[in-house]
């Protein structure tokens, strides 16, 4: 093996080795929310974003409610809450078999699992 | 975050409507974390600049209506304030404050100008939410045209089977 060789077999270990670590740290990261809070985050904010919009508090932020979007896409997230969650959650798996890589969509299906799991604001 | 880093990898893949799609997603939902890539297509890809432009100018002038223009900019610093304080921050951050930016910033833009979105990603953001890291997945994705990724990017770094 040339010294190119194993510099890039370095290189490898080390981009694969830190991208599944930082995915396992974000599998249990949002396994903790789940477990705690049942649903997406973001789900919950955009089911209040569409219910502020024509009341003039769309970024009152009250934990844990935050709004960060464009405002005229809250309407738009009326129509998604609509929907439904399942709706919502199916599309999240729809996407992830839409990826580039199969690899990468395996890779991600423990955090996509979570329904877009988001994280709450400042606690 | 699942259908932004969709969107990300098939516009780092070359997709002509997944750029348009990222770059419609910059402007409706502007997060830190999305700047390298944003950054590297506008630099890569210069073409799409002036569209880039007018999807901007068309989010404003369709915001302007509904009379929250203002709260919307205003609260683009306050989130990044309140977030740095988040529980769930896993940024450098979390320890040392928006003092982090002094060395994120420079850094995301070394590992953008190499190619390396994804860590560019992480590193650039003033504070990073548990799902954010996601976007490393975009370390695992080659851009098509290898001409437009870092010259000591190797396929060995990118795993496959990759589809289009």
């Amino acid at each position: 093996m040339s010294a190119g060789q194993a510099l890039a077999l370095v290189r490898r270990a080390f981009i694969v080795a830190a991208v599944v670590l930082a995915l396992a740290v974000n599998v249990v990261g949002l396994a903790t929310i789940v477990i705690d809070h049942q649903r997406a985050f973001d789900w919950d904010n955009y089911v209040e974003a569409a219910r502020r919009f024509p009341l003039g508090t769309l970024y009152d932020w009250q934990y844990p409610y935050g709004y960060h979007y464009a405002p005229q896409l809250a309407p738009v997230l009326g129509v998604l809450t609509a929907a439904g969650i399942t709706i919502w959650r199916l599309a999240h798996f729809v996407a992830l078999a839409l990826l580039p890589s199969r690899k990468l969509a395996l890779l991600l299906l423990s955090p996509t699992r979570s329904g877009s799991t988001s994280t709450p604001a400042t606690s | 975050m699942m259908f932004v880093f969709l969107a990300a990898a098939w516009a780092l893949r070359g997709n002509a409507i997944a750029v348009a799609a990222y770059l419609v997603l910059c402007a409706l939902i502007p997060r830190p974390i999305m700047l390298p890539l944003l950054a590297w297509i506008l630099w890569q890809r210069p073409a799409w600049r002036w569209p880039f432009v007018g999807i901007v100018a068309l989010v404003v002038a369709s915001a302007v209506p509904t009379g929250y223009l203002g709260d919307w900019v205003a609260s683009f610093t306050a989130s990044g304030v309140k977030d740095i304080a988040n529980d769930f921050n896993l940024s450098p951050s979390r320890f040392v404050g928006p003092w982090w930016l002094l060395v994120g910033i420079p850094l995301g833009v070394w590992l953008t100008l190499r190619g390396r979105i994804g860590w560019a990603s992480m590193a650039i953001s003033p504070y990073l939410l548990p799902y954010w890291v996601q976007m490393l997945g975009l370390e695992l994705v080659r851009p098509r045209d290898e001409r437009a990724a870092a010259p000591y990017r190797s396929a060995a770094t990118t795993i496959g089977p990759e589809r289009g």
